[in-house]
């Protein structure tokens, strides 16, 4: 399962591990924080800080351990992020979310489309226009003509 | 279990499986789940997340029934891809790219898809008539649980899932912590404490499971695939004589039957599922083989074994989902989402109130299996020609369908966003070599592990050893850190991922 290779890195044995036993550290740590007051209540009746204390303290644990594990022992080292699918893939999202409302479906798709379009490599514009149009239409169909989705289909709407 | 209640039961599970409306919601999912079983990258987590709000649209029977067929119907299609194209359309049809491709190659490929179809479906009636026999008693059995034996069962739940996980045991664990923590944000039922919703108003009712599973699995598999370039080389040749012959159905029906019941136990075992199933089924049909250097040139017991057992696993999944209200992978998470979406509770009262749901939705199972093997090989053609569709197109209908889909179930904008942002954790959890699968378990186990323990608390007057001093909950506790233990003992360790890496 594992993609990166197994050469030493610098003193470092496994970037991969290192870099997880930090992250569940971290977020133990910082739900730790976040949830220091909520209430312990009784061993009778259990108050809302229990169960994210127990979970909390769980993390840092595994965190740990990940993190000893990749100081000690070889291991994947980290392989590099593909920044743009997933720049432009999160930024599609995003922007879908923030233009539905005020400027209704036909932009917020055409937008979103077009971003997602950029992630990926080798396309040809005919072929892209084309299914950009039937997506526009199958969605406009979908969603506003046949589940009556209460939203503009143009800004001005 | 007497025959006449279980004559009963399936009976009024036809008159619900065979209304009009719940045949044509059944043949919707068998198709669906067969089509994005054919496609590479598009697994049947993510498109059920997909559907999920579709499925608000239409009764609680339709929406379950179509939901399980995705699943099932996937099986059929991913072993499609992976004879044709090499390719496996779904990660359960791995293993059967080795020997389903070389029959192809060898002209073979007709009766190689026949025999993952007849295979299939014979191991889908075998798992119906099992879920139909074990489902009862268990859930008389479940109906006696105090809070404190759920609350234990949970743990062993969780626990089988972490050893069952493929990549590392302690990362499995802590991403089961991290649903835990994700499952429990909100606004606490017992006391109306908010908890971990850092102000922000949508969080106040807790995350919906839908955006946290079409980031986790949606976004992030097309921010994944859109950097893994695959080759598909499509066999041209046509698919002809369909019919294996007399010699192959003898050669794999006792595959059939040792697939089917390592599938039926494998499926039942939270964590399992279809995935492990077909592995298992491969290593055993190669171990028992007199000829086990043969397999991997057409070998049709390579085939017909893990096929079988991926279906099989694939049905009896649903046997701790019905009857516990425990779901064991994640897409029977999937499927307690769509529950709740109708505002049903899993767990052992559906069989009770509900009976039309349930036996339906077993007997719309053999249903949609009797479909999928009739209308399937028929349609080889039309879903070779699917994949054909680049994949640089698809991924563009996927993201619009993902962010759309979670915008229509509460036409909350702001949901979008947090599909996004689930979207880069996912995807830095597959960078972390952290699988999400354990993580959506915890998710929906999260605020009922807290429900039960609080509830056990109460009830023993504050007193924890009432987990140790009954006995089923000792005894699930026990076998839990029993599992725990193999996988951390080291040498137990070795021979576990030897396993794993065998048919590698």
């Amino acid at each position: 399962m594992t993609e990166g290779d197994q050469t030493p890195q610098g003193g470092i044995r496994s970037g991969q591990d290192l870099l997880c036993g930090a992250m569940f550290a971290l977020i133990g740590a910082g739900a730790l924080w976040v949830g220091r007051d909520y209430p312990m209540g009784t061993p009778l009746r259990l108050g809302s800080g229990v169960f994210p204390w127990l979970l909390s303290w769980g993390l840092i644990a595994v965190g740990a351990i990940v993190f000893v594990k990749g100081l000690l022992t070889d291991g994947p080292r980290l392989t590099g992020w593909a920044w743009r699918p997933v720049i432009l893939i999160t930024l599609a999202a995003v922007c879908f979310g923030l233009l539905i409302e005020p400027a209704g479906l036909v932009v917020s798709m055409a937008v979103l489309m077009g971003l997602g379009a950029l992630a990926g490599d080798g396309h040809r514009l005919r072929e892209l226009s084309i299914f950009l149009a039937i997506m526009l239409v199958l969605g406009v169909g979908i969603f506003i003509w046949g589940l009556g989705m209460p939203i503009k289909v143009f800004p001005w709407n | 279990m007497e025959l006449s209640s279980l004559l009963d039961n399936l009976a009024l599970g036809f008159s619900v499986a065979l209304t009009l409306q719940n045949l044509f919601w059944c043949l919707v999912g068998a198709v669906v789940g067969t089509a994005i079983g054919v496609l590479p990258g598009v697994g049947p987590v993510a498109t059920m997340a997909l559907l999920l709000p579709v499925t608000y649209y239409l009764p609680a029977e339709g929406a379950l029934i179509m939901l399980a067929g995705i699943y099932y119907g996937a099986q059929y299609g991913g072993s499609t891809t992976a004879i044709l194209v090499n390719l496996p359309g779904e990660s359960s049809s791995v293993v059967t790219c080795l020997d389903g491709y070389a029959m192809a190659r060898q002209g073979r490929a007709g009766p190689a898809l026949a025999i993952a179809a007849i295979g299939s479906f014979f191991a889908g009636t075998v798992a119906t008539f099992l879920i139909a026999v074990a489902a009862p008693p268990l859930t008389v059995l479940a109906q006696q649980f105090a809070p404190a034996d759920y609350c234990s069962l949970m743990v062993l739940g969780l626990v089988t899932a972490v050893v069952m996980a493929h990549g590392s045991v302690i990362k499995a664990l802590g991403m089961i912590f991290l649903g835990l923590l994700l499952g429990i944000c909100g606004t606490d039922v017992n006391t109306g404490n908010l908890r971990f919703t850092f102000g922000v108003d949508i969080l106040y009712d807790g995350i919906n499971f839908v955006p946290i599973a079409m980031g986790v699995f949606g976004l992030n598999e097309i921010m994944a695939n859109l950097t893994n370039k695959q080759r598909r080389d499509l066999l041209s040749s046509k698919v002809s004589g369909l019919m294996p012959t007399v010699k192959d159905l003898k050669e794999s029906f006792g595959a059939m039957v040792r697939g089917t019941a390592l599938g039926s136990v494998l499926g039942i075992l939270p964590g399992g599922g279809a995935v492990l199933a077909s592995f298992s089924a491969y290593t055993l049909e190669k171990r028992i083989s007199k000829t086990p250097e043969k397999f991997g040139t057409g070998m049709i017991q390579g085939v017909a074994g893990p096929e079988s057992a991926n279906n099989a696993a694939a049905q009896t999944s649903f046997i701790p989902m019905l009857t516990l209200g425990i779901p064991s992978n994640a897409v029977m998470a999937m499927m307690v989402g769509g529950m709740m979406i109708h505002g049903i509770v899993p767990g052992p009262q559906v069989m009770t109130e509900k009976p039309g749901l349930f036996w339906g939705m077993i007997v719309s199972m053999w249903v949609g299996n009797l479909m999928l093997v009739v209308f399937n090989l028929p349609l080889v053609g039309i879903w070779v020609k699917m994949l054909m569709v680049p994949y640089r197109l698809l991924s563009i209908a996927i993201l619009f369908f993902c962010c759309i889909g979670v915008y229509s179930l509460n036409n909350s904008a702001d949901e979008v966003l947090l599909i996004a942002f689930f979207g880069v954790a996912g995807y830095l959890f597959v960078k972390l070599d952290c699988e999400p699968a354990p993580m959506l378990l915890g998710f929906i186990l999260g605020p009922l592990m807290e429900t039960y323990l609080r509830r056990a608390m109460l009830l023993s007057r504050g007193d924890p050893y009432v987990f140790v001093e009954r006995p089923l909950s000792l005894a699930f506790l026990i076998i839990a850190a029993v599992l725990l233990l193999m996988v951390i003992l080291p040498f137990i360790r070795r021979a576990r991922e030897k396993a794993f890496v065998e048919e590698g």
